[in-house]
């Protein structure tokens, strides 16, 4: 019993002289260690805030901020460091945004870079270069969006794009101001019903067939409760009789003046000798053609390539008679496999398909879908056989 | 304690008895950091401030410490030596601390450390155990050296960080990587072999004293004899 009452006095002896000894050299040590740490931390905050002074970080907890921001530092000069985890082709991607106190982008770094290759061009160098040219520099909530992203590796510049403003809302919301976090479709919605008067209404937005000068957009209740016309950032609303509910607004009661008085006409196809891949005309009393027309992207019939589905996509394209595209949608789109399915989704996205509007037969192709080379071209042709189509009508081409 | 007997203490460790190229001892941090001068020379440091403190230590309380708990007592002496070697690794040479990275603190079970605790300090005086680590120490320092020099410089053209232009176009890549660490230290134990011509330990020279399996083991396999249960 001694024998093992000795054996454990000797061991908790060693164990507390050991313990008091490292103790004492943690005492030495640790704040030496703290400070270089501190020094190391501070130095990856300076690089995209030459102009920050000292850093303190901020507690999170109490604000409500966009998901994709997990850490920030407050800078003596009143900016703010925010670090941003978000995802292109993959997530982890990790990037620190150097935020000033009036609310430009200082500085930016990528310290984790998880996409890769693009179409010929590598994220991992792209959105590094970025950082180190400067690409965000200056811009502030205001411009944001207007910054290119960089062809070639689309989603992901792109994805970097928003993951910058949602560093730049951050910075905003921790100094104090307010920023509308909802999704932007949310907050359009939430327009629309006030301008109407309503709550909870969903609205199509209207393919415009009529040529309406000084309006940016009509929106439809799907209730028939009647229309919102958009004019900059003004939201109109009228009755269905088409009548402005609130004050008078000349322009927003013209344009669903005309939507209503607009007479559209069959045009018949067994009349024209039309490509096969043209599958409806119509034509407004105004002289707007509305065609349906197909395209080859990833869906060509007999194309090997990875998510080939066998069929065309397909558009419904308004065309003034002055050549000019009024509205552009997808009818039919079915190429989703090919990388992860992204390419696909970009391009029937309204935001993608939505700029071919305000274009001509000499500009439309400037329209492209960087890394989606094939559908765009798809698009490209589909719109092409749809000018194909009114020429043959104009020349009088029929059978 | 005679010159002779101390200065030999010390110089057997270097070669004869390298703990490296002839105990085969520590090869886990030899192979890991020996693709970089300035990081085998910073190992070879802390090991041996670990093996002199440890090995001082133990000697002191060799006659306290009762037998049933001398391992976990040296463990806990060595662990503390070795975290102190660490903090202070941190706080004043942080290029090293990031160089050496996990193989710092795993010094705690390097068996050159527990190796001579359980084979020379826990049976000898304090001065011929410091004596002892001086001279271990200096082998293992020696041996991850000589190692590190070959790979680095035929492996990365460069020596201790600094590049050598002229070697670059005939640098071999794979003598920095894994394989080739192991085919350098093979190269080295047969180098050292010859070099010692015969003079170095035999198998049966180690003795099964101190060896914690030795109640288990297969004694013909190192020529000891199996201890009485």
């Amino acid at each position: 019993m001694m024998k093992h009452l000795k054996s454990i006095f000797t061991l908790f002896i060693i164990c507390a002289i050991v313990s008091v000894a490292l103790a004492a050299v943690n005492g030495i040590t640790a704040p030496i260690i703290l400070e270089r740490q501190n020094q190391a931390a501070a130095g990856a905050l300076l690089e995209v805030m030459p102009d920050g002074g000292t850093f303190e970080a901020v507690d999170l907890s109490t604000y409500e901020l966009p998901a994709s921001v997990k850490e920030a530092h407050k800078a003596s000069n009143g900016g703010f460091v925010i670090q941003v985890e978000w995802a292109g082709f993959n997530p982890g991607n990790v990037s620190m945004i150097g935020v000033s106190a009036d609310g430009k982008i200082t500085g930016t770094k990528t310290i984790t870079v998880k996409d890769s290759g693009g179409n010929g061009k590598d994220s991992a160098t792209e959105i590094p270069n970025m950082d180190a040219n400067g690409h965000y520099v200056g811009a502030d909530a205001t411009t944001i969006d207007g910054v290119d992203t960089i062809g070639g590796v689309t989603v992901s510049t792109k994805a970097y794009r928003a993951a910058v403003k949602d560093a730049l809302n951050a910075a905003i919301i921790l100094g104090g101001g307010n920023v509308d976090l909802r999704d932007p479709a949310e907050i359009l919605n939430a327009n629309l019903n006030a301008a109407l008067g309503t709550e909870g209404v969903e609205f199509d937005k209207h393919f415009v067939i009529e040529v309406l000068e000084g309006v940016d957009a009509i929106y439809v209740a799907k209730n028939g409760a009647g229309y919102v016309v958009v004019i900059g950032e003004e939201f109109i609303g009228l009755d269905a009789d088409g009548n402005v509910l609130n004050g008078t607004n000349e322009v927003a009661a013209n344009a669903i003046a005309t939507i209503k008085a607009t007479v559209v006409t069959d045009i018949d196809m067994s009349a024209y000798d039309f490509s096969k891949r043209v599958k409806s005309v119509q034509v407004t009393d105004a002289g707007v053609y509305i065609l349906e027309t197909e395209g080859s992207g990833f869906g060509k019939k007999g194309d090997t390539h990875s998510g080939a589905t066998g069929e065309y996509l397909r558009i419904r394209i308004a065309i003034a008679a002055d050549g000019t595209i009024l509205d552009c949608r997808t009818v039919y789109l079915n190429e989703s496999s090919y990388n992860g399915g992204k390419y696909g989704d970009v391009a029937a996205n309204e935001e993608f398909y939505g700029q071919f509007a305000g274009k001509d037969q000499s500009n439309y192709e400037n329209i492209v879908i960087s890394g989606a080379t094939f559908t765009t071209d798809g698009y490209h042709g589909a719109i092409k056989n749809a000018y194909k189509a009114i020429a043959l009508i104009n020349e009088g081409g029929a059978n | 304690m005679s010159k002779n007997n101390n200065l030999s203490i010390v110089t057997k460790g270097i070669l004869k008895e390298n703990p490296v190229f002839v105990l085969v001892l520590g090869t886990c941090p030899t192979l890991a950091v020996t693709n970089n001068v300035f990081g085998a020379f910073g190992m070879g440091i802390a090991a041996m401030i670990v093996l002199i403190c440890s090995n001082m230590l133990i000697s002191a309380l060799r006659k306290v410490i009762p037998d049933s708990v001398r391992i976990p007592s040296y463990i806990v002496i060595i662990a503390g030596f070795v975290t102190i070697v660490q903090m202070l690794v941190q706080a004043f040479l942080p290029d090293l601390d990031k160089l050496l990275g996990v193989y710092l603190p795993l010094i705690v079970v390097n068996c050159i450390i527990l190796g001579r605790a359980e084979m020379f300090a826990g049976k000898n005086t304090v001065g011929k155990s410091a004596l002892d680590g001086v001279g271990m120490g200096i082998g293992f320092t020696f041996a991850l050296v000589s190692m590190a020099i070959v790979r680095e410089v035929l492996g990365a053209a460069s020596f201790a960080g600094i590049a050598i232009p002229f070697l670059e176009p005939y640098k071999i890549s794979f003598l920095v990587k894994a394989p080739g660490g192991l085919l350098v230290y093979g190269v080295l134990i047969a180098l050292v072999y010859i070099i010692t011509n015969g003079k170095a330990p035999k198998k049966r020279s180690f003795s099964c004293e101190g060896c914690p399996s030795r109640a288990t083991c297969n004694p013909s396999a190192c020529g000891g004899e199996k201890e009485e249960a």
